[in-house]
C-alpha cells in the first residue's frame, strides 16, 4: 500500500473508532451527548458510570478524612465549623447518592448530566474543602495570630518606653514601627476573609473558577505581614537581652 | 413595753452605731489596706544605671511566650492553607 493510502486508512479508521465511542471522552464530562448512536449508548454508559464510581468515591474518601480534622480543628469558631460541617456532610451525602443513582442510571444522557453533577453541584475539591481550609487558616491568623502579635508588640513597646529605655536605639524604634506596620496589614488582610471563604457557593465557582483565588492571595498576604512583624520582633529581643 | 425600756433600747442601739462608724471611718492617711510606699519598697522601674531588673527579664519571657504562641498559630495556619492548596489540585473538576 502507498504512504497516502495507509495515512488515509488510519485515519478514517480512527473518525470511526471516536464516533462509535470506542474512546470515552470522560476528561470531558460535559460532552455533548448529540452524537450518540443507539449502538454507541452502551458502551459509553458503562465507562461513565465507571468513572463516576472512581470519581464520588475519590470525594467520598476525601470528605471523609475532611470531616474529623475540621471536627477537632480549634482555630475554627463554633459557628464555621457548623457551617463547614454542614457542607461536606451533605457533600458526602450526595456524593453517595449521585454514586448509586448513576451506577442505576439506564441511558448515557442521564448518566452524563448526574456525572456532570458531580463536579458542577458540589465543587468539592474546588470549594468545599478548600474553603474548609482557608476558614481555617484565617481564623488562626485573626484569633491568635494577630492578638498575640499584637500583645507582644505592646510589651516591647512599653519595655523601651521603660525598663529597656537605655538600650532602646532609633534601629530598635524602626523595628517596632515596622512591626506595628506589618501587624496592620496582617489584620487587614486577614479580616473577613474566613467569612469570605465560606460564602463562595459551587455556583460562583461555576461562574467564576478564580473565585478562590483572592481569598487564599490574602490568607498568604497575613502570613507574610505577620512573619515579617515576629522578625521585628524577635531583633528587638536580641537587642535586649 | 415601758417607755423608759425603749428609750434605753434605742439609746443602746444608737451608741452601737455611732461606735462601728468611728470604727470604720478611713484615716487621713487613707485606707489601712492600702499599703503606702515608702523608700524600703521594691521599685516598680528600673533605673537606666541600675539595668533591667529580674520584673523586667519577666517582661521578656512573656513577650516570647507571646511570639511562641503566635508561631505555633501561623503554622497551624500555613498548613491549612496547604491543605486547601493540596485539595484544589486533586480535583479534575476544573
Amino acid at each position: 500500500m502507498r504512504p497516502i493510502f495507509r495515512t488515509a486508512l488510519v485515519s478514517t479508521l480512527t473518525i470511526a473508532a471516536l464516533a462509535a465511542g470506542a474512546v470515552p471522552a470522560m476528561a470531558s464530562p460535559t460532552d455533548s451527548v448529540a452524537g450518540d448512536s443507539a449502538a454507541a449508548a452502551p458502551a459509553r454508559l458503562s465507562a461513565i458510570q465507571a468513572s463516576a464510581a472512581a470519581k464520588t468515591s475519590a470525594r467520598i474518601a476525601s470528605l471523609n478524612s475532611a470531616i474529623p480534622r475540621v471536627t477537632a480543628n480549634r482555630a475554627l469558631s463554633d459557628a464555621e465549623r457548623s457551617t463547614i460541617l454542614g457542607t461536606l456532610n451533605a457533600d458526602l451525602a450526595a456524593m453517595k447518592s449521585l454514586a448509586a443513582k448513576i451506577a442505576a442510571d439506564t441511558d448515557a444522557a442521564t448518566a452524563r448530566t448526574d456525572y456532570a453533577s458531580i463536579f458542577t453541584g458540589y465543587r468539592v475539591y474546588a470549594v468545599a474543602l478548600p474553603q474548609a481550609h482557608f476558614a481555617a487558616a484565617a481564623d488562626a491568623l485573626t484569633d491568635t495570630v494577630i492578638p498575640r502579635l499584637t500583645a507582644a508588640e505592646s510589651k516591647l513597646a512599653a519595655a523601651l518606653a521603660g525598663k529597656y529605655a537605655s538600650k532602646s536605639t532609633p534601629e530598635l524604634q524602626a523595628k517596632l514601627a515596622d512591626m506595628t506596620t506589618q501587624i496592620a496589614a496582617a489584620t487587614a488582610a486577614a479580616d473577613g476573609t474566613a467569612a469570605r471563604a465560606l460564602a463562595v457557593t459551587p455556583s460562583d465557582y461555576n461562574a467564576n473558577h478564580a473565585v478562590m483565588a483572592p481569598i487564599r492571595a490574602s490568607i498568604a498576604s497575613a502570613h507574610a505581614a505577620a512573619k515579617l512583624a515576629r522578625a521585628d520582633a524577635k531583633s528587638i529581643m536580641a537587642a535586649l537581652k | 413595753m415601758p417607755a423608759a425600756r425603749v428609750r434605753s433600747a434605742i439609746a443602746a442601739f444608737g451608741l452601737v452605731v455611732v461606735l462601728s462608724g468611728c470604727a470604720g471611718r478611713p484615716t487621713a492617711d487613707g485606707p489601712a489596706s492600702v499599703p503606702s510606699t515608702d523608700a524600703t519598697g521594691p521599685a516598680s522601674t528600673g533605673s537606666a544605671s541600675s539595668g533591667p531588673g529580674p520584673s523586667a527579664t519577666d517582661d521578656l519571657g512573656a513577650v516570647q511566650a507571646d511570639l511562641d504562641q503566635a508561631a505555633s498559630a501561623q503554622r497551624q495556619s500555613e498548613d491549612d492553607l496547604a491543605n486547601g492548596d493540596t485539595a484544589s489540585r486533586q480535583g479534575d473538576d476544573h
